[in-house]
């Protein structure tokens, strides 16, 4: 049996949330609903991990909200991915006996609130002169170097966010849900050449919480266990002028590690949650996970292969481009794929999904995330 | 300080003019942001031959 398991997951206010809100109310409520899926209570837990970019203190604010006094905590804050690396050290956690029930959680109010309040963007000293819009610029100039170096198009990407689009017409929840064509992202306004405004993520409210525990304990709660079969973290840079080789990312380390530890390899993923801040980014990191090889992640996902129908589903809740970004988009990846994996995702259900991948994002490519999901036996 | 643009864009902020910016590999080694001026922002193109502009500070660079 694999050690540990997801035994609830829940959302709150996504999309728009109700005038008032804070990130940590909603991160509550989130964590209240997980736990409740799940059959456990409050006084269950004794371990919280949180971050967001509103809360530098996030699993203090968390366990304040929820009258928690937790013998693990971890506020571990690499970006978008964090909510991947927090389950990873959720399970070492749980398996070094730090604690029994870890309750992982991300909100923010940034549509409430504003973006430049909820996301203050700290530039290099080296490039803030230059004026980089971040984090679009350091995608954009990621996204030339692969233009130039494989031939890449604006069209592939565009399929990106047309296949995104294709499967939050199939979920009510999804915030944008009108039909969108590879012409439709072509004509948009650019942001940051090569990248348009339909290359871009929403940018929305939204809360969600992942409940961990053992898989033996997760056996005989309410929902169907989802053990994490294999995970894996590391990063390159902070900043984008520091980054090795803008067309190769950490996921290349991370996905290893992932795989390797899961036994499993890419042919073996019947889902996957792949963040997609930008069209570029599931073109760089389906490549540096091994789903292709390097420099063919525009042909891979064109022709409808991620897209509803296709042979690798990827981001079926509609991904950050049509189903919702809350600034960090991680935690929303694990969400999905525990859908998927227990089977309720209605209309854009993935028939016999097994195992889901899951990779997260962090900064500006700086830190990746990697996490493999599936049966606990 | 000759070198080449490693990667390159072109900001668009409402109400303001595009605005190129680069990472230009130096041929001393290193890569640095920039900006090439005395050309079109959306002409900069990645393997374009720079050279800086002496006395530029912040420093940026022209095509060599």
């Amino acid at each position: 049996m694999r050690p540990v398991a997801i035994a609830g997951v829940a959302e709150a206010g996504v999309g728009s949330a109700p005038p008032g809100s804070t990130p940590a109310g909603l991160m509550a409520e989130a964590a209240r609903a997980a736990l409740a899926e799940a059959g456990l209570e409050l006084s269950d837990v004794d371990g919280v991990l949180a971050a967001t970019t509103q809360l530098p203190m996030a699993p203090l604010n968390l366990s304040e909200a929820l009258g928690l006094q937790p013998r693990f905590l971890d506020g571990t804050q690499i970006g978008g991915s964090s909510a991947i690396a927090h389950l990873r050290h959720a399970a070492a956690a749980i398996e070094a006996g730090l604690c029994s029930v870890a309750l992982i959680a991300y909100g923010s109010t940034q549509r409430l609130v504003g973006r430049a309040t909820a996301s203050v963007q700290e530039l290099d000293p080296g490039e803030a002169p230059y004026r980089p819009l971040m984090p679009v610029t350091a995608y954009a100039l990621a996204a030339s170097r692969h233009m130039h170096e494989f031939g890449t198009t604006r069209e592939q990407l565009a399929e990106v966010a047309v296949a995104a689009r294709a499967w939050a017409r199939l979920n009510p929840d999804a915030w944008s849900r009108d039909p969108l064509t590879v012409a439709d992202v072509l004509a948009a306004p650019m942001v940051c050449d090569p990248l348009g405004l339909r290359d871009c993520c929403l940018v929305t409210d939204g809360a969600a919480a992942i409940v961990v525990t053992s898989a033996e304990r997760a056996a005989g709660l309410r929902r169907a266990p989802v053990a994490l079969l294999g995970a894996g973290e590391a990063t390159t840079h902070r900043h984008v002028s520091h980054m090795p080789d803008l067309t190769r990312t950490a996921a290349v380390q991370s996905g290893a590690e992932a795989f390797a530890r899961a036994g499993l390899r890419p042919d073996d993923v019947d889902v996957a949650q792949v963040y997609d801040a930008f069209t570029i980014t599931p073109v760089l990191f389906l490549e540096d996970l091994g789903f292709c090889a390097k420099g063919e992640g525009g042909a891979f996902v064109s022709g409808g292969r991620i897209a509803p129908g296709g042979a690798l589903p990827m981001n079926t809740n509609g991904g950050g481009l049509s189903y919702a970004h809350p600034g960090m988009y991680g935690a929303f990846l694990i969400v999905e794929a525990v859908r998927q994996l227990r089977g309720e995702c209605g209309e854009r259900q993935v028939p016999g999904a097994e195992v889901a991948l899951v990779h997260g994002n962090g900064g500006v490519l700086s830190s990746q995330a990697t996490a493999l999901l599936g049966p606990a036996t | 300080m000759p070198g080449t643009v490693y990667a390159t864009t072109v900001v668009r902020r409402r109400g303001e003019a595009p605005l190129n910016v680069v990472l230009v590999d130096l041929d001393g080694g290193g890569r640095v942001m920039s900006r090439v001026e005395g050309i079109a922002p959306e002409e900069v193109a990645v393997g374009l031959a720079v050279t800086e502009v002496e006395g530029s500070d912040p420093l940026v660079f022209r095509p060599a």
